[in-house]
């Protein structure tokens, strides 16, 4: 009998673990993503823009949670009249920055969009109000679907660092338009 | 067997030591003997005339963009000024280059260059003009720009520019060039071994 019951309260402090595994999980996966699915898009944010400059640049990682492979297939704004991702390059000295019509994000992959390297380029503000703290993206997928999230809008002074040795990283798996 | 390991050895040693020098030579390059600028007529951010006198008494770090460019632009200028941070840690301020956006796009740059750059930093200098008078100054620079415009009508197009930042003695001559990335305390370092160099030898 004592056996039995020592068993079952093995089984109980399993059971407890994994849920407050779980909970904590769910907790720390909903502080950081700002969507639900298979694609999680996080750490999004566009720096504070500068007065009258129509395009600015906005920054965000991608994480595919699921094991097959998603494809970004674009993105849109209600506060921008177009947005685009654009790879930033510097070659033999040389500064080109190009389109990029989609971006397949592997299973288990994480794609960053990080300031010298792939950007969203956000064209054209629709309203020249300064007061708002974020701009509202919608993330196309190629298969139909799509993700709502925010860009944090960050004050020059606190920006996140940038990693000069790690910009221009030419190693993600894009597609880029013809 | 052993003779030829210590030869393997040394010569991937020396292959490795020549690579990394290779690739410190190529992103910070001096130009010897300084080569003077031509002359030129382009106009600061406030409007005042801005020629090769305007580099005259102090060093300059030129670094050619636009106004339109959100990405690459603004993190060069956010990494020059690291630099130039660390530079000032140990050297005499008046030897600390300012930093001079050399704007390539007139038309997109002329009304947005002060707000611009006053966003940034409120020391540093940009400067524009007619694609003539630009022209000259890149042509003195050795440097490239080209507005990649698919038609007249076109308003959202690129700049393909140069990466390379020059860097301008107080005799408005070019003495290096740096290109990315721009480590502050590597290329802060780099700086002031050859601005102090060059000041001994004008001295």
């Amino acid at each position: 009998m004592c056996e039995i019951m020592r068993r079952i309260n093995n089984n109980l402090g399993l059971l407890w673990s994994v849920l407050v595994w779980g909970v904590m999980v769910v907790m720390s996966v909903s502080a950081v993503a700002e969507s639900e699915g298979p694609l999680v898009v996080h750490s999004a944010w566009v720096p504070q823009a500068p007065p009258n400059i129509g395009v600015m640049a906005g920054y965000m990682s991608v994480v595919n949670v699921s094991s097959d492979p998603i494809v970004i297939a674009g993105l849109s704004s209600s506060a921008y009249e177009e947005v685009q991702m654009h790879q930033s390059l510097v070659e033999d000295g040389i500064s080109t920055m190009a389109e990029v019509k989609s971006v397949v994000v592997g299973p288990g992959a994480r794609i960053e969009f990080s300031p010298g390297g792939l950007h969203l380029m956000l064209i054209a503000p629709v309203s020249t109000d300064s007061s708002a703290d974020t701009v509202p993206m919608t993330l196309h997928l190629a298969d139909g679907g799509w993700i709502h999230f925010t860009l944090d809008i960050v004050a020059k002074t606190a920006r996140p660092e940038v990693d000069v040795s790690d910009a221009h990283d030419h190693s993600m798996h894009a597609h880029h338009g013809s | 067997m052993i003779r030829m390991r210590t030869v393997l050895v040394v010569l991937l040693c020396s292959v490795s030591l020549f690579s990394a020098f290779t690739n410190a030579a190529e992103s910070m390059v001096s130009v010897s003997p300084p080569r003077a600028l031509a002359e030129f007529s382009l106009k600061d951010q406030y409007g005042h005339d801005f020629g090769i006198e305007q580099f005259k008494d102090r060093w300059s770090m030129v670094f050619v963009g636009f106004t339109s460019c959100p990405d690459v632009c603004p993190v060069t200028l956010a990494n020059l000024e690291a630099v130039r941070a660390e530079m000032g840690f140990r050297m005499r301020p008046d030897r600390i280059p300012n930093i001079i956006f050399l704007a390539v796009d007139p038309d997109r740059d002329t009304d947005v260059l002060k707000d611009y750059l006053a966003f940034f930093h409120p020391q540093y200098i940009g400067i524009t003009g007619s694609g003539s008078e630009i022209d000259k100054l890149i042509k003195g620079l050795d440097a490239f720009y080209r507005l990649d415009k698919s038609g007249p009508e076109d308003r959202n197009y690129n700049v393909i520019h140069n990466a390379t930042v020059s860097i301008i003695s107080p005799e408005a001559t070019v003495v290096a060039s740096i290109r990315p990335p721009f480590h502050p305390h590597k290329t802060g370092e780099y700086l002031i071994g050859i601005i102090n160099k060059h000041m001994q030898l004008v001295d």
